[in-house]
């Protein structure tokens, strides 16, 4: 009996009337093979053993011995979170806060595993982050699947998206996967990139594993159960910058203010005439489905939006962000915005580099380097940089308006938390009075990360 | 191909079907006129000055979504973009961002702590380059996509984009499709390897029932298929469709998944008013097929060729041999022509004849090949082979040592 890979796959060939199938096998009339999914091959390569084993020939991924070059002592949390996960057979999740060192974790199991690794992140931007690190922690030419680049290597950086579009090809190279953010991990779609490969070590590393779908709880069975946790309380102050948060409350001006009003009265005359309440799901699904079928509510929507972008985008930020800036002249300063077309105009207006997922591989690579290094003093960036580019050198963080979801805003927080001696980071938030903004601005600050650090 | 988001579909209970529109109706043919005008008027300008055309165009129009749809449609096929810039936009943000650097913070107004502003550094740059300010802050972002200027625009007539319109309208909906079932009826052996190399090419899976009178029902899906009702194939089953449009006479049956979970039926045949962009091989696969059919038909028998013939499932692949023939009195009989064919096709073919244990299928082969009759030893059906043409009367004496009682192997 032989067992072979394909196309995300694991078939048995040649098998004879009574051979032992394992349990994840399934008889696939479609080939007159049996099959099953690639990540049971664990499992069912031991089932196999047991029963007078196979010619195995799904997996060509290699072992090698990589020893890690200059790797840093690791922090407890570091190292407990690595036994754990040995401990586990190799399988399982580990949650750290951002800026705790999670990476040095993946880093760390690829060293002790010894065989081909392939580590997957959310952006491209993560990606070369990861491209970075492996070059300067292992000895070997690391390989790029991903923003253009199609190239294996013994241990190779990707995206969710490139592993998903790539595992049916290549689920049998890798030996050990590491998923970053593996929240990400429990999609519709993304989950075929853990269910096509046939990598018998598995390690996801997040700060927030819950997500707001309930799907995490997949992620038992895609990558392992959560092997070790602590939360930003149990790290702060020993291992985090101390930081503090300013608001900064702005008011629009007067013809903004005026649109705005307008605006809001358009948009809110339909609702009651139609008698919808926004506050919920129900209500805004309703007020998506009437905009689609009159002019009326056509003009309504675009009046929302118009409403929105107004308290969002208010040219009154663009003064407050000036004064911001001259009040840090020397510290490394990260503005961050909702929308690409702000953080352009805030490029322009302020000659400062911006990096959106508009940016190419090598000007960003380029651009965190330089502010890493001084070279810039300050960048301007919309979501792409959301999770865990590690940008150490940044102590103030400017949020000039954002959306509520509570993750986005503890990695945003996560950027300036990266930890240094006697660096005391700020966090600014800049929103607009009496407005819109004002409501998505509380729900944000319910975060324990807030209470903890803050004011 | 659009996007998810405009795709605009209609349920009828178990059924969901896109919202097809009528590309003859002369509202339709209207707004395809003016969206073409709009694109051709703003050649020479950038993508993002065509964008606000067109939101300017659907004011609080309810079929924005249309339009966007048919918008997409022309930037995607009939558009090539340029970046427009009198200096290369990485190199000025290099400049202007390292002078702004050595002033940082940049300021709007002067003041005694910050004689240098904003404008002072533009103008810097801009006499280097021999410029202007504006122009500098022009060119600053040049390279992003919606500064790119629009270079050529190929009208298309409002009635191939509407046609393309509705046909990418039943692509999308196969994106979020676990499972497609055709139908096939006495299709040409060309349609079918037609049919089938799409089938390979797009790398879905096929499962086979029935047979040449009655037809086939072909199931369509991938690897993972039987584990868990995945998406992962829609899209190649979405530029499948094409394909599958080539075919006579044939339905189709997709399973809709949708994002609440529920799933639903797609229906499509062949009298669909879908029109198929990929090129179509009508005629025989060559010369030699043609020249045997033409000459079969003048010989004197009572077998009858037959230009619809079987498809022999091989699991992993399929064989469609080029001919059928049927004799009144039941017989029934395949040709399979073996002609031209470089070295890996002749390996793969014999290897698909010795699997298809067929012994109602005759092989003619090309005499210039280099194969000899030990090759085919075990391929049970007869083997002849020819010069320059296939004879009828060759085919004919393998005809009459069908036994009457054949079909099926053995």
């Amino acid at each position: 009996m032989r067992l072979t890979f394909e196309e995300g796959t694991l078939l048995l060939r040649d098998f004879a009337e009574g051979d032992p199938v394992p349990p994840a096998f399934v008889w696939d009339a479609r080939v007159d093979m049996w099959r099953a999914q690639a990540h049971f091959y664990r499992d069912s390569l031991d089932f196999l053993r047991r029963e007078g084993g196979c010619d195995n020939k799904a997996p060509r991924y290699r072992r090698f011995d990589l020893p890690q070059r200059q790797a840093p002592d690791p922090h407890p949390h570091q190292r407990e979170a690595l036994q754990g996960w040995r401990q586990n057979r190799s399988r399982g999740v580990v949650v750290l806060p951002t800026g705790s060192g999670k990476s040095q974790v993946g880093l760390a199991a690829i060293a002790a595993t010894g065989r081909s690794a392939l580590v997957v992140a959310p952006t491209i931007d993560l990606m070369n982050q990861w491209y970075d690190l492996l070059t300067h922690a292992f000895e070997t030419e690391i390989g790029l699947l991903g923003g253009g680049y199609h190239e294996l290597q013994d241990i190779t950086a990707s995206t969710y998206d490139s592993a998903y579009m790539h595992m049916e090809r290549y689920g049998d190279r890798f030996g050990l996967i590491v998923f970053d953010e593996v929240h990400h991990l429990p999609g519709e779609m993304y989950s075929h990139a853990a269910e096509m490969a046939l990598a018998p070590y598995r390690l996801g590393l997040t700060a927030t594993p819950e997500r707001a779908d309930g799907r995490h709880v997949l992620l038992d069975s895609l990558v392992g159960p959560v092997v070790y946790q602590k939360g930003i309380r149990d790290l702060s102050g020993e291992y985090l910058a101390e930081y503090r948060v300013e608001r900064r409350q702005v008011q629009m001006v007067a013809e903004e203010r005026a649109t705005y009003e307008t605006a809001r009265e358009e948009y809110q005359a339909f609702l009651s005439d139609k008698n919808i309440k926004m506050g919920s799901l129900k209500g805004w699904q309703r007020f998506v489905q009437l905009s689609a079928s009159s002019n009326a509510g056509r003009r309504a929507m675009l009046a929302y939006r118009q409403h929105r972008k107004i308290a969002l985008g208010t040219q009154s930020k663009l003064r407050v962000l000036e004064d911001i800036l001259k009040a840090h002249p020397r510290d490394r300063v990260l503005v961050f915005t909702n929308d690409n077309e702000t953080v352009y105009r805030i490029a322009r207006t302020f000659l400062i580099p911006a990096i959106t997922h508009q940016t190419r591989t090598k000007e960003r690579r380029q651009l965190l380097q330089d502010f890493n290094a001084g070279d810039h003093l300050a960048l301007v960036t919309s979501k792409v940089l959301n999770e865990g580019v590690n940008i150490p050198e940044a102590n103030v963080a400017v949020i000039l308006s954002g959306s509520a979801t509570i993750r986005e805003h503890v990695q945003r927080l996560g950027r300036i938390l990266r930890r240094r001696a006697g660096k005391e980071a700020v966090l600014y938030e800049v929103i607009s009075s009496d407005t819109v903004e004002d409501r998505i601005s509380q729900r944000r600050r319910r975060h324990e990360a807030y209470a903890d650090g803050g004011e | 191909m659009l996007t998810t988001d405009l795709l605009l579909t209609r349920s009828r209970g178990p059924y969901i079907e896109p919202r097809y529109i009528d590309p003859n109706g002369p509202g339709f043919v209207a707004l395809a006129q003016d969206l073409i005008e709009l694109f051709a008027a703003h050649q020479g300008q950038s993508r993002r000055a065509l964008k606000d055309a067109l939101d300017r165009f659907a004011g609080d129009s309810t079929d924005y979504r249309i339009q966007r749809g048919l918008a997409k449609l022309l930037f995607d096929d009939h558009c090539e973009f340029h970046i427009a810039a009198a200096v290369e936009p990485e190199q000025l943000r290099r400049e202007v961002f390292t002078l702004a650097r050595e002033n940082h913070p940049v300021v709007q107004e002067a003041s005694q702590i910050y004689p240098v502003t904003r404008q002072h550094l533009l103008e810097q740059v801009a006499l280097q380059h021999q410029i202007s300010a504006d122009q500098v802050l022009e060119g600053l972002y040049a390279d992003l996509s919606d500064e790119h200027r629009l270079e050529t625009f190929t009208e298309p007539t409002p009635d191939f984009l509407l046609n393309r319109y509705n046909l990418a309208l039943a692509q999308a909906m196969l994106y979020r499709c676990t499972e497609l079932r055709l139908s096939v009826h006495r299709n040409l052996p060309v349609r079918y390897k037609q049919l089938f190399k799409f089938i390979k090419f797009y790398r879905l899976i096929h499962a086979i029932e029935g047979d040449p009178e009655a037809g086939y029902e072909i199931q369509l899906d991938g690897p993972v298929s039987m584990f868990r009702h995945s998406q992962k194939y829609g899209l190649q089953m979405a530029v499948f469709l094409p394909a599958l449009l080539l075919c006579t006479r044939w339905q189709m049956q997709a399973r809709i998944k949708r994002k609440d979970g529920r799933t639903q039926e797609f229906v499509l045949d062949d009298q669909a008013d879908l029109v198929s962009h990929y090129r179509d091989k009508t005629s025989y696969d060559s010369l030699l097929e043609e020249t045997f059919a033409a000459r079969f038909g003048k010989a004197k028998t009572e077998w009858v060729l037959e230009h619809e013939t079987e498809i022999i499932d091989l699991k992993e692949t399929v064989m469609i041999p080029d001919f059928g023939f049927r004799h009144p009195d039941g017989r029934y009989a395949l040709l399979e022509i073996v002609g031209f064919w470089r070295p890996e096709y002749l390996r793969r073919k014999l290897d698909k004849l010795r699997r298809a244990q067929r012994h109602d299928l005759i092989v003619a082969v090309s005499a210039n090949l280099n194969v000899s009759e030990e090759d085919f030893a075990e391929v049970p059906g007869g083997v002849f082979f020819f010069k320059n043409r296939i004879q009828p009367k060759e085919v004919l004496e393998h005809l009459e040592r069908i036994p009457s009682e054949s079909g099926v192997s053995n």
